[in-house]
């Protein structure tokens, strides 16, 4: 008998590791962008920038952890739901 | 219409685009913020053009304003004259040539054969019409008349007096015909070839011009004296007059530096070469002498020095500075050293000045007497020995006395000298080996003593140690008293047999001392009356101390690992209370095993630097030393260097930005601002879990808030420093969890 549960969750791993590899892929295209963005947001120069510039310069710093975060959070969600199944 | 005048316009700007000469100009050196110790400086300038380079000019800016500063002109032979000098039979010469003149020419030079005769050189346009007359100056005419590019021109000479003669050429110019315009067939010109050519070239004549440049590229060269730190260009032009100047300025650092060292020398001498940098403070200095590099030690003041044994050779010497700013290294320029010879030697005609006289006694009558000398050895030099040379003498002639001569005469030579020395049969050989001994030109008077053959016995002197084991390598010697002085009349070194044989007189008391390093000197006085003798020497009762006892020292950088494409000081420094330093250094190792010198020093806590750029290393070895009693002690360490490519981008940027930005004031914020942020967040994580679920326990909430803080305060480094004590709300907040913890315990 085939057990569907099973062969459900395989897919999901393998679904998982694919959606990470691309998502983690995707990453290169965003490190020329982040580093734009400090450069002409002045981001290592402080004391010539003004508040929200600063703020903006701390959302950019984020970006990159943050899309990792995202990428492992959705991934491990493929995984995690069809455990709830 | 409209299609047409696009085109036209476009042709326009393709054409403008071609005939605008395209001319890049460098500065190739001195290079940008490099720095000049010494005057002049040399500036080299160069130019790549698609159309002739004229000249280079050198530009400063040391007024405040940017100013010429010199130009030069580059210079080539004209490849496109041609021509040909013909002698008659008779005395009558003439000579010819033809020639196109080139862009830029700025003058004109007609060189003749030495042999040549004439006294004056005309110059015609083409169609004959005389421009000028000049006359010989040695082998040169020069003509100062203006000529026009690409319009030609021809030359021709002829001793004064003699009958004029117009020369013709062809159109190439190649050779030359007569009036009618016919090649040369006459006789009276030395015959012609197979195809009617002239055969007899007395003599050829040359053309040249300065001012004319036919290459593309060109580079020249500006000795300049330097008086402050200025910016500097250089302007190349073409001959279309077309100019451009380097890309970018340079600026060069002049900073006056006085050079210490003796301009004359000689071999194996000890000299010192000092360096006095006046306003900037090198890392670090090094010599390098005669293609050998040796680091200086910084004696403060910005006095660097070397003190190196010259080597062997009696020619100059080269040698330049190198020292280290910022991780780049600079030069000095080159420097010369007179190196001259010594010699040590027997004296003869050319070498006369003695300064060993050796003479011979009878032991026991003291009267002289003559000896052969059939092997001896003088190793010597000026400096400290590490560079020596060796002189190597045999006489077996009987003569009573052996001076040896040196130069050069107003030095101290040092002299390590070992010579057997015996007359025959009649007085068996004994050895002089003397330890390192300082001889001048006033001559040294040594007596060397012998023992007859009917006064002596020969005693032969076995060392063992405690176990019975014969023990080679011991310096032995014998002194007895002669005229009230004490003298050793004979000196050896125990073989691999462990023994030593010496010819003594069993008369008279000797005292007998035999050393060797390790063991603890023996000394006995007797009379030797037997022919051999067994001496017992033990071994030393030193106590071998730890090579580190006392000693204290440090390693820059202090982090854990380092960061690459950075440039760091590495340095070592050394004090010891215990041990007297010979000397400490070190030495950095790269992955792939090269080493980068770091240098060493001989005074105690002399930090010694080094500035350098790790790039893209992997790992950083740092192999240090210092050296006690001529025992080295060796270790290392190592750096893992980070590769910061991939770690601008981490959530560590977050932090360090929010840490700088909350110091500059972000909204307002000040101290309190923080305090007020890890209160929020505290206060809003424990809500969250208390609310959604359910933590209520006093250590679960304890652990949590120590855990924020912790993240914020000793990860992030956010919160700043109470009272100047760094962490304490961690640690207040970790001493809660610790209470908290063994309350739980105790329930």
């Amino acid at each position: 008998m085939i057990n569907k549960k099973a062969q459900s969750m395989g897919l999901a791993i393998m679904g998982t590791i694919i959606f990470i590899i691309i998502g983690f892929m995707c990453i290169n295209f965003l490190f020329n962008e982040v580093d734009t963005a400090r450069s002409e947001l002045s981001c290592a120069s402080p004391d010539d920038i003004s508040d929200a510039s600063k703020l903006l310069c701390l959302i950019v710093d984020i970006t990159i952890p943050y899309w990792i975060w995202i990428i492992l959070t959705i991934g491990l969600g493929f995984i995690l739901v069809r455990l709830t199944l | 219409m409209k299609r047409n005048s696009v085109i036209l316009l476009l042709g326009i700007l393709l054409i403008s685009l071609v005939a605008a000469a395209t001319i890049t100009t460098t500065l190739i050196s001195p290079e940008d913020n490099s720095y000049v110790l010494e005057n002049p400086a040399t500036f080299n300038c160069s130019i790549s053009s698609d159309g002739i380079a004229k000249n280079v000019s050198l530009y400063s800016n040391s007024t405040g304003i940017w100013h010429l500063n010199e130009t030069k002109n580059f210079t080539s032979i004209s490849t496109d004259a041609h021509g040909y000098g013909f002698t008659t039979a008779s005395a009558t010469a003439w000579w010819g040539m033809k020639f196109k003149a080139n862009e830029g020419r700025e003058s004109l030079v007609f060189t003749k054969s030495t042999s040549a005769t004439p006294t004056n050189a005309k110059l015609y346009w083409e169609n004959g019409t005389e421009i000028e007359t000049i006359a010989f100056i040695g082998n040169n005419a020069t003509f100062t008349s203006n000529l026009v590019s690409g319009e030609e021109y021809r030359i021709e000479a002829s001793i004064d007096g003699a009958s004029s003669y117009t020369l013709a050429y062809n159109d190439s110019g190649a050779y030359p015909k007569n009036q009618d315009g016919i090649n040369w067939t006459g006789s009276s010109i030395g015959g012609i070839d197979a195809v009617g050519n002239p055969t007899r070239y007395a003599n050829f004549i040359s053309l040249t011009s300065a001012g004319v440049s036919t290459q593309s590229s060109n580079s020249e060269t500006f000795e300049v004296n330097l008086t402050s730190t200025t910016e500097w260009n250089c302007l190349g032009c073409d001959i279309d007059g077309t100019c451009e100047f380097a890309g970018d300025n340079s600026t060069v650092m002049f900073s006056e530096t006085l050079f210490t060292y003796n301009e004359s020398t000689y071999e194996t001498a000890s000299e010192t070469f000092s360096i006095d940098f006046s306003d900037i403070s090198p890392y670090s200095v090094y010599l390098n002498y005669n293609g050998t590099e040796y680091s200086a030690t910084n004696t403060g003041s910005g006095i660097w020095n070397r003190t190196i044994d010259i080597l062997t050779g009696n020619t100059t010497r080269n040698f330049f500075w190198r020292y280290i700013i910022g991780g780049n290294s600079y030069y000095s320029n080159n420097k010369t050293q007179i190196v001259g010879n010594i010699s040590f030697t027997f004296c003869n005609a050319t070498y006369s000045d003695d300064f060993l006289n050796i003479s011979f006694k009878d032991e026991a009558d003291l009267s002289y007497i003559n000896a052969t000398i059939p092997l001896s050895s003088f190793v010597y030099y000026l400096g400290s020995g590490t560079v020596n040379k060796t002189y190597s003498y045999t006489n077996n002639t009987n003569n009573y006395n052996y001076s040896f001569c040196a130069t050069p005469t107003d030095r101290v030579i040092k002299v390590l000298p070992y010579i057997q020395y015996k007359q025959g049969t009649t007085y068996p050989q004994r050895i002089w080996d003397a330890s390192v001994t300082n001889y001048i030109s006033t001559v040294t008077n040594k007596i060397l003593y012998l023992l007859g053959s009917d006064d002596g016995i020969y005693v032969t002197f076995q060392v063992i140690n405690s176990a019975d084991q014969v023990i080679s390598g011991v310096s032995a010697s014998a002194t007895r008293s002669i005229s009230g002085s004490d003298v050793i009349v004979a000196t050896g070194t125990t073989g691999d047999s462990g023994s030593v044989t010496f010819w003594l007189n069993p008369d008279y008391e000797h005292t007998f001392e035999f050393t060797k390093t390790g063991l603890t000197d023996y000394t006995t006085t007797f009379a030797p009356t037997q022919s051999s003798y067994t001496i017992t020497m033990g071994a030393g009762t030193t106590t071998q101390n730890s090579t580190i006892r006392g000693i204290d020292y440090s390693i820059l950088p202090t982090e854990t690992f380092l960061l690459n494409d950075s440039i760091y000081t590495f340095a070592f420094n050394l004090t010891s209370s215990y041990w007297e330093i010979g000397e400490y250094g070190f030495n950095l190792r790269l992955a792939n095993g090269t080493e980068i010198d770091g240098g060493s020093t001989t005074n105690e806590d002399d930090q010694i630097e080094l500035n350098y750029n790790i790039t893209n290393q992997t790992i950083i070895y740092i192999d240090y030393y210092w050296l006690i009693e001529g025992n080295y002690t060796n270790a290392t360490r190592y750096w893992v260097v980070q590769n910061t490519d991939y770690t601008g981008w981490s959530i560590k940027t977050f932090f360090t930005d929010l840490g700088t930005y909350l110091d500059s004031g972000l909204f307002g914020l000040d101290n309190f601002g923080r305090y007020l942020i890890a209160f929020l967040v505290i206060f809003i994580s424990v809500g969250i879990m208390q609310y959604k679920y359910g933590v209520t326990s006093q250590l679960g909430i304890t652990s949590l808030i120590f855990g924020i803080i912790f993240f914020f305060d000793v990860i992030t480094g956010i919160l700043p420093s109470i009272r100047g004590i760094p962490n304490l709300p961690t640690f207040l907040a970790g001493l809660i969890l610790i209470i908290s913890i063994f309350k739980e315990v105790q329930r």
